[in-house]
């Protein structure tokens, strides 16, 4: 059965697998580039210093690389892609009824579907491994100054995009069982990815944990450059609302410069009016917590998707 | 005599709707049971639940002895099903349709898997799905034969093909279970066909068994009585009348005869296959 199944699969694993080298064909050298300068033009230096000529040197490098990094975050599509078209095999077998051929062989029909669905499983755990680990390394650089924990970088690492190729995959499997044919399968489990997506990287992942809030004296330094900061840094009052225009003004407004001799007055003015500087944000030390609560949901989903296919193939389908 | 495929008040509802009702009937092993009836009568029907491919909503059906739902494991290797449409993997060739048998099946026969396509003039490289018609159903019969099944089960085998490739198909089948040791099973909508092959009939209309028997008894039995104009109801009290047609003079009765007809009102004379059946066809 395992030649059966890998003899059927092989088109669409080709494809996925020509779609990976093509990326890697892109990625590699540019990565090598993004690399090369981050060690050679004092970024990697900079990191962790807080100096004014450090942080300028940061700046330029993202603005550089900024382009390149928003390009690729438009991968964010290829998990949900992949991962539906390497459940089609399973479901153009019911379009084209050859079911009806394969579970009158020898082998039952259990064992048909807990091989396919184990090559299917395999093939996307392969296809994630390989896209993380292109990705991950790409954005190396970027991490260190930004952090993995932004929308972007925490759905390419980690652990999660296993768990967006399963749940792309397992969604296409069970709207195929039902309606049986691949490419509104393939449509729905793409527009129910997406949805799902961004249901969860908007609605439900600020929320894993509850966020730390922190009030501080002074604007936060470069401590906070790997957190994932939800809001912030902004100015409140005592009591954690916005301050009055008028107040903010007395400090910062144009006539604050009559009094004003030094950069760090206004701050000094402001915390004398008892205003403080609200961050609210998860510490980068929760990055592999959320990784983990965000794979666990995608899999559990995932789980019962593929346990609805199974039991609609081995019940229903005849 | 025991049966190759035993039904007991077997039926499958799709939602409301019956597709086959109460059905029990019995094809004893070592004959070729010819399945005839209408479209939509429930003869793929009964095909899939016979093998297995669907649950049944009530009563239950044998391979054997056993049921292909309950242990496939024991009838999936016995069997050598080919559906209505005879699916192949349209990407394979059929050297990787062959291997697919052999992987499959613990019992495959390669000598005859690659001699029935030697035979058929067939190239192994060829792919599946640039054959016509005719071709895909001969290697779909190729890979259920080769599984070296002790029961055949063909769901409108010949439905695709022309004259000249339902004579060859019929030929390889003949092969095949003179050969020995084969049940076959075959579903068709023409009689024709059947006649030459089969020796085991079981027509089904409206989702149900209109008969069921011996292919010589089912002939022997049934006879044409044509006379007077008049009502049927002195014959029907000794004999099974299954059609009466009456035109303005006379009255023909198909009747299944219990013994002889003594009725010298009638002229009884024999009837074909393909008589009795759509009789009973008319029927439902």
């Amino acid at each position: 059965m395992l030649w059966v199944g890998w003899r059927q699969q092989r088109t669409e694993a080709l494809i996925v697998a020509s779609v990976i080298a093509l990326l890697a064909a892109l990625m590699i050298p540019t990565g090598i580039h993004l690399a090369n300068v981050y060690d050679h033009d004092g970024v990697a230096a900079c990191v962790t210093s807080e100096s004014e000529s450090c942080n300028t040197v940061l700046m330029v490098f993202q603005d550089r690389f900024h382009g390149l990094t928003s390009l690729f975050n438009w991968l964010q599509l290829l998990p949900g892609m992949l991962g539906a078209l390497l459940a089609a095999p399973l479901v153009l077998e019911l379009e084209q009824r050859t079911y009806r051929l394969a579970w009158t062989q020898s082998i039952t029909r259990r064992r048909w579907l807990a091989t396919k669905l184990a090559l299917l499983g395999g093939a996307a755990i392969v296809a994630a491994a390989l896209l993380t680990v292109l990705i991950s390394w790409w954005r190396g650089p970027v991490d260190e100054i930004e952090g993995r924990f932004s929308e972007n970088a925490f759905s390419f690492e980690g652990i999660v995009p296993y768990a967006y190729m399963l749940f792309a995959a397992a969604l296409a499997l069970a709207a195929g069982v039902v309606i049986r044919r691949a490419a509104p399968a393939f449509a729905i489990a793409l527009i129910g990815f997406f949805a799902a997506r961004i249901v969860v990287t908007n609605s439900l992942r600020p929320h894993f944990m509850d966020p730390v809030v922190k009030l501080l004296n002074k604007p936060p330094s470069g401590s906070l450059h790997d957190a994932w900061v939800l809001s912030g840094p902004s100015l409140v009052d005592r009591h954690g609302n916005p301050p009055a225009r008028a107040l903010v003004y007395q400090c910062l407004g144009p006539g604050a410069h009559v009094a004003g001799q030094a950069k760090q007055v206004p701050i000094e003015c402001l915390s004398k009016l008892g205003l403080v500087t609200r961050v609210e944000y998860h510490p980068a030390s929760r990055f592999w917590t959320f990784q983990w609560i965000e794979a666990g949901l995608f899999v559990g989903v995932s789980a019962a998707l593929v346990a609805f296919a199974a039991w609609w193939i081995l019940k229903r389908v005849n | 005599m025991n049966a190759a495929l035993e039904t007991h008040g077997l039926g499958k509802r799709y939602g409301s709707r019956w597709a086959l009702r109460d059905c029990s009937l019995a094809v004893p092993e070592g004959s070729v049971a010819a399945l005839v009836g209408p479209n939509g009568a429930g003869k793929t029907t009964l095909l899939h639940l016979a093998v297995g491919l669907a649950p049944p909503s009530a009563g239950d059906a044998r391979i054997l002895g056993w049921s292909a739902r309950e242990q496939p494991e024991l009838v999936l290797p016995r069997i050598g099903f080919v559906a209505q449409e005879h699916p192949l993997y349209r990407g394979f060739t059929i050297a990787e349709m062959l291997k697919l048998g052999r992987k499959l099946n613990p019992s495959w026969d390669a000598a005859l898997a690659h001699e029935r396509i030697e035979r058929l003039g067939l190239s192994l490289k060829q792919k599946a799905g640039t054959l016509s018609g005719g071709q895909q159903a001969q290697v779909a019969l190729t890979l259920a034969l080769a599984k070296r099944p002790e029961l055949l089960v063909l769901d409108e085998p010949m439905a695709a093909l022309d004259p000249i490739a339902r004579r060859e198909f019929l030929g390889a089948l003949m092969e095949a279970v003179a050969e020995g040791g084969l049940t076959v099973i075959l579903s068709s909508h023409i009689i024709a066909d059947l006649e030459r092959v089969c020796d085991h009939l079981v027509v089904l209309a409206g989702g149900a068994v209109q008969l069921a028997g011996p292919l010589e008894d089912v002939v022997s039995e049934h006879r044409l009585l044509t006379g007077p104009r008049g009502d049927a109801d002195e014959v029907a009290r000794v004999h099974a009348v299954i059609e009466e047609r009456h035109s303005e003079r006379q009255t023909t009765l198909l009747v299944r005869a219990n013994g002889h007809v003594y009725d010298a009102r009638w002229e009884v004379t024999p009837v074909g296959l393909e008589d009795i059946v759509l009789g009973y066809l008319g029927r439902r």
